[in-house]
C-alpha cells in the first residue's frame, strides 16, 4: 500500500522513537553537518559504526537499509570511478591511460561512507518519526518565524490537511481511472501526446472532486471553531524530557570523540 | 443469446505479500439473457470486486470469466472489445463525468468504441431517451445539473455503449425517496425494453425485492445463495443471523409465525405480506 | 429559554434564487427533530443558517438566545449548536483519529489536559476508543461518521445538526451511527436535529418538519406525519414499509390503527387481535 499517511515509519518504541521528534530533527541534521566537516576516511568509518549502532537501537534490520541504499549506488559507483581516477598521486596501478592512485581510492572510499552515512541517517528520521510528527517539529521550530509575519501555524496545518488527504485522493484516482476504463478510456498504449491526452478524463474529474472536498471541508473546520492559528493550543504538545537531554549529551560526546579521531588521523 | 458465466472465481489482493487479503474465491455461477439480478451483501462481503472481475477490471487470481463461451482474459488483444460486452456503472458514477457537455460525456463511451459520428449520434439519444434526460439538459454542462440529473447523465454515458450485460454498483446510494424511485423505474424499463441482463447491486433488500427476479447473496467472499427472489427469502432466518437486512415485512412475518399467526414467510413485498396476514386472519375466524 | 433554535419569519435566497420562504421552526432543549424534504427543498440551507454559516436575508434565528447574525457571537453559537455533514471524509482534519477530535478543543484554546478529558469522553461516547490511534482513512464509512460525531463532541454542544449523515454509509453503519445519535439524545439531552432521506430514521424522531419548495410543508410527530401515505408521495416522499403494509392491512378491512409506525408496534397489535379471535 502507498501510505504516504505514515511514510516510511516503521511502527516501535525504541529509544530513538520516543525522543521529541524536534531532538531527532535537529540530531539528524546536526549529523549531516558533521559528515561534511569531517575529512578523514577513519572518521567515515566511526560515523557508520555510530549510525549502525542508532539503527541496532531501533532494531531495523541491516537487510531493510541495504534495500534503502539500492537505488544510490549508481551514484556512490559514479562519484567513486571520478575520485579514483582522476585524483593525481601515488600510482597504484594503471591500465591503458588511466591510472588509479593510492589517494584516489581513499577519496573514494570516503566519498561513498559519506553519501551511504548521509542517506542512513536521513532515513533513520523517518523510519522513527510519522510525517505528521515532523510536521508539529517543523511547526514548533519555526515558531519565532511567526514574529516575523510567516504564517508557521497555517503552513503547519495545510501540511497537515495534504497528509490527511493523500491517501484519499489516490483512493479516488483509483475508482475514476476503473469508471473511465469500463467507458473505454485507453490508458495505457499510445505515444506521449495520446497518453497525455488520456488523462484529461482523470484529471478533470479528480480536480472537481479535490475542490468540492476543499470546500467542504473548509465549513466543516468553520463549524469547528478553527479561525486560523492563532489562540490554539495542541493536544499532544510537545515537550523536552529527560531522555531527550541524555540523547543530545550522548550524540555530543560521540562527536567529540570522532573529531578527535580525525586529529589522530592526521 | 449472451450468457455470462463464472467458473470457480477468486480474487486476492496483494498476492503473495505479508499483507495479502482474499477478497473472493470458490464463485461459479451463470447470468442467464435477460435476468434482473440483484447482489446483495455486507460491505466487505466481495460483491465489488466481483463485479469489477465481470467487465475485466481486475483479473481473476483464479478461475476465469466467461462471455459467450470466450475466456475473457484469453486473449489480451480482445480483452477491451470483451470488457465492452459487459457495460459497468460504478458506485457515484457522476463523479466520471468531464466533458463540456452532456452530449459529449455520454458520447465519451461510443466514441472509444470507435463507432461514426451518426451511430455516435443516435446512440447518445437512445441512451439520454432510457435515462429520461430531456433533449436541453444535453448542451449543459454536467457540473450544472442536479445530483440526480448527474448520475442519470452518467449511467447514461454507460448504457450508450450498448452492453449486452448492465452491472450498476448501488446506483441510489445519496439520492433522495423520489431520486432512487426514478432510477430505479428507468433500469426496469430498460430491462423490459430491452430484455437484457441487468445486476445490481443493492444495499436495500426491499429494492432488490421489489426488482430484481434472481438475488445473489455473498457473504465473506463466497456465494451463499444465487436463486429466485422467492427461494432465496426462504431462508430469511439464515440471512438474518449472517447479519444482512432482511426486507421490512419479511422480518414482520418471521415475528408472526414465531409468534403463532400462520402466514407465509418467503414474502417481500408490502401488499403480499398484506395478502397472506388478510388470509391467515379468515382462516381464524373461519 | 426553552427554544434552544429559533427561527423568525426567516428567508434566503441566493441572487435571485429563493430557497426558503418565511420559515418558523423552533426546537426545544433535548428534542429529536427530523427534517424531510426531496432535494432541493431547502434543507441544507436551513441547516447552515442555524449556526451562523449562513445568515438569513430576512427574518432571524436565535441559537439559545443568540443572534446569528451578530458576528462576535459566533464562536459561541457554534460551540452550542455543532455540525455534522454528509461526506465522513470531507469533515475529518487530522490524520489520526484522537488528533482529529482534538481540533476543535484546539481552537478553542483549552489546556491540553482539558483537551484530552474531552476527547476521551468523546471517543467513548461514540464506542471507538479502540481506534483513538488510528488513521481515519483505514476506518469503514460509519466509524468515520462517528470520528466526525465525536470532533463535534468535544466541543461539549447542546445541539447537534445532522446534514444526512448515514446517506453514504452501508446498513451497519448506518443503524451503528443512528444508536449513536439516539443515544446522545437520550442520555446526554443533547437537542438532535437529523435531515435524513430515510423514512425509517425519521419514525425515531419526536417530531418531523417537511420542507417543500422552501417552506414548512409539515410539521407534526412521526404518527400524524406517516399515516397519510398521499400526502408523502405527493412530497416526493415515501413511508416507511411497516407503515405501508397497515395501510393495506386496514384496505382490507383489519382493524388497525393508521398511525403504525414501527414494526414492533404492529406484530404486537396484530398478535393481540389473533389472541382475542382465537
Amino acid at each position: 500500500m502507498r501510505d504516504i499517511t505514515l511514510g516510511q515509519y516503521i511502527n516501535g518504541d525504541s529509544v530513538i522513537h520516543r525522543l521529541d521528534p524536534r531532538v531527532r530533527l535537529i540530531l539528524t541534521l546536526a549529523y549531516i553537518v558533521i559528515l561534511f566537516m569531517f575529512n578523514t576516511l577513519l572518521q567515515m568509518v566511526l560515523a557508520l559504526v555510530m549510525i549502525l549502532l542508532a539503527y541496532a537501537l531501533v532494531k531495523i534490520p541491516v537487510k531493510m537499509l541495504l534495500k534503502s541504499l539500492k537505488p544510490i549506488i549508481p551514484i556512490i559507483l559514479f562519484t567513486s570511478v571520478l575520485n579514483m581516477f582522476f585524483i593525481k598521486g601515488d600510482v597504484v596501478f594503471s591500465f591503458w591511460k588511466i591510472a588509479v592512485t593510492k589517494q584516489g581510492l581513499y577519496y573514494a572510499a570516503m566519498m561513498s561512507l559519506r553519501v551511504i552515512c548521509l542517506l542512513a541517517g536521513s532515513s533513520l528520521l523517518t523510519y522513527t518519526s510519522t510525517p505528521i510528527q515532523l510536521t508539529s517539529a517543523l511547526e514548533s521550530l519555526f515558531k519565532p518565524l511567526s514574529k516575523l509575519g510567516l504564517p508557521v501555524n497555517d503552513l503547519a496545518m495545510m501540511m497537515t490537511i495534504a497528509l490527511r488527504f493523500i491517501p484519499t485522493l489516490l483512493e479516488e484516482t483509483d475508482k475514476i481511472m476503473a469508471a473511465q476504463k469500463s467507458r473505454g478510456a485507453n490508458l495505457d498504449t499510445g505515444n506521449f501526446i495520446q497518453r497525455a491526452k488520456a488523462l484529461t478524463p482523470i484529471l478533470i474529474p479528480l480536480f472537481v472532486s479535490a475542490f468540492r472536498r476543499a470546500d467542504e471541508l473548509a465549513l466543516a473546520m468553520e463549524c469547528r471553531c478553527y479561525n486560523g492559528g492563532e489562540g490554539r493550543t495542541r493536544l499532544n504538545a510537545l515537550k523536552i524530557r529527560r531522555l531527550d537531554y541524555i540523547a543530545v549529551a550522548v550524540f555530543t560526546v560521540c562527536c567529540v570523540l570522532l573529531f578527535m579521531a580525525g586529529r589522530l588521523a592526521v | 443469446m449472451s450468457t455470462l458465466r463464472l467458473d470457480n472465481v477468486g480474487f486476492t489482493y496483494q498476492k503473495g505479500m505479508p499483507d495479502e487479503k482474499t477478497a473472493v474465491s470458490g464463485v461459479s455461477l451463470t447470468f442467464e439473457e435477460g435476468d434482473f439480478v440483484g447482489i446483495i451483501g455486507h460491505t466487505g462481503s466481495g460483491k465489488s470486486t466481483l463485479i469489477q472481475m465481470l467487465n475485466g477490471l481486475l483479473k481473476p487470481t483464479t478461475g476465469s470469466v466467461y462471455i459467450d463461451g470466450d475466456d475473457i482474459w484469453d486473449d489480451k488483444s480482445k480483452l477491451r472489445e470483451k470488457r465492452f460486452k459487459v457495460g459497468l456503472v460504478l458506485q457515484y458514477p457522476e463523479y466520471q463525468l468531464f466533458e463540456e457537455t452532456v452530449r459529449k460525456d455520454i458520447a465519451f463511451g461510443p466514441k472509444n468504441l470507435g463507432l461514426s459520428d451518426e451511430e455516435i449520434d443516435s446512440r447518445v439519444r437512445e441512451a439520454a431517451g432510457f435515462l429520461r434526460i430531456p433533449e436541453k439538459l444535453l448542451d449543459r454542462s454536467p457540473f450544472d445539473l442536479s445530483g440526480g440529473e448527474k448520475r442519470r447523465a452518467a449511467i447514461a454515458g454507460v448504457l450508450a455503449m450498448r452492453p449486452e450485460v448492465l452491472v450498476l454498483d448501488e446506483p441510489t446510494a445519496g439520492l433522495d425517496p423520489r431520486g432512487r424511485r426514478d432510477i430505479l423505474d428507468v433500469i426496469k424499463n430498460y430491462h423490459e425494453a430491452e430484455k437484457k441482463t441487468v445486476i445490481l447491486v443493492s444495499h436495500s433488500m426491499d429494492d432488490v425485492a421489489r426488482y430484481a427476479n434472481k438475488v445473489l447473496v455473498m457473504n465473506n467472499g463466497t456465494l451463499l445463495y444465487y436463486d429466485s427472489v422467492g427461494e432465496v427469502f426462504k431462508h430469511a432466518l439464515e440471512l438474518r443471523e449472517t447479519g444482512l437486512n432482511i426486507p421490512t415485512v419479511t422480518g414482520i412475518l418471521l415475528t408472526l409465525r414465531e409468534r403463532g399467526l400462520d402466514v407465509d414467510t418467503d414474502i417481500y413485498t408490502p401488499a403480499a405480506a398484506a395478502q397472506t396476514i388478510t388470509d391467515a386472519f379468515r382462516g381464524i375466524s373461519g | 429559554m426553552d427554544n434552544l433554535i429559533r427561527f423568525e419569519n426567516v428567508s434566503f435566497s441566493y441572487g435571485t434564487n429563493k430557497v426558503l420562504e418565511n420559515i418558523d421552526l423552533t426546537a426545544g432543549e433535548g428534542e429529536f427533530l427530523a427534517v424531510l424534504g426531496y432535494n432541493g427543498s431547502g434543507k441544507s440551507t436551513l441547516a447552515k443558517l442555524i449556526n451562523g454559516i449562513l445568515v438569513p436575508t430576512s427574518g432571524k434565528v436565535y441559537v439559545d438566545g443568540m443572534d446569528t447574525s451578530d458576528e462576535t457571537k459566533l464562536a459561541d453559537i457554534r460551540k452550542t449548536a455543532g455540525m455534522v455533514f454528509q461526506n465522513p471524509d470531507n469533515q475529518i482534519v487530522a490524520t489520526i483519529v484522537e488528533e482529529d477530535i482534538a481540533f476543535a478543543p484546539e481552537n478553542l484554546g483549552l489546556d491540553p489536559s482539558e483537551i484530552r478529558t474531552r476527547v476521551d469522553d468523546a471517543i467513548r461516547a461514540v464506542g471507538l476508543e479502540k481506534h483513538i490511534k488510528d488513521a481515519p482513512h483505514k476506518l469503514s464509512g460509519g466509524q468515520k461518521q462517528r470520528v466526525a460525531i465525536a470532533g463535534v463532541l468535544a466541543m461539549q454542544p447542546r445541539c447537534i445538526i445532522l446534514d444526512e449523515p448515514t446517506a453514504m454509509l452501508d446498513p451497519k453503519g448506518r443503524s451503528l451511527v443512528m444508536g449513536v445519535i439516539e443515544r446522545l439524545n437520550r442520555e446526554k439531552g443533547i437537542t438532535i436535529i437529523l435531515i435524513t432521506h430515510f423514512m425509517e430514521e425519521a419514525a425515531l424522531a419526536d417530531r418531523i418538519v417537511i420542507l417543500s419548495d422552501g417552506k414548512i410543508a409539515e410539521n407534526g410527530t412521526p404518527r400524524q406525519v406517516f399515516s397519510d401515505r398521499e400526502r408523502m408521495i405527493s412530497l416526493g416522499l415515501e413511508v416507511p414499509p411497516v407503515t405501508e403494509l397497515t395501510l393495506d392491512l386496514i384496505g382490507n378491512g383489519l382493524p388497525l390503527e393508521k398511525d403504525i409506525i414501527h414494526p414492533e408496534e404492529l406484530t404486537e397489535a396484530l398478535i393481540k387481535m389473533k389472541e382475542a379471535a382465537v
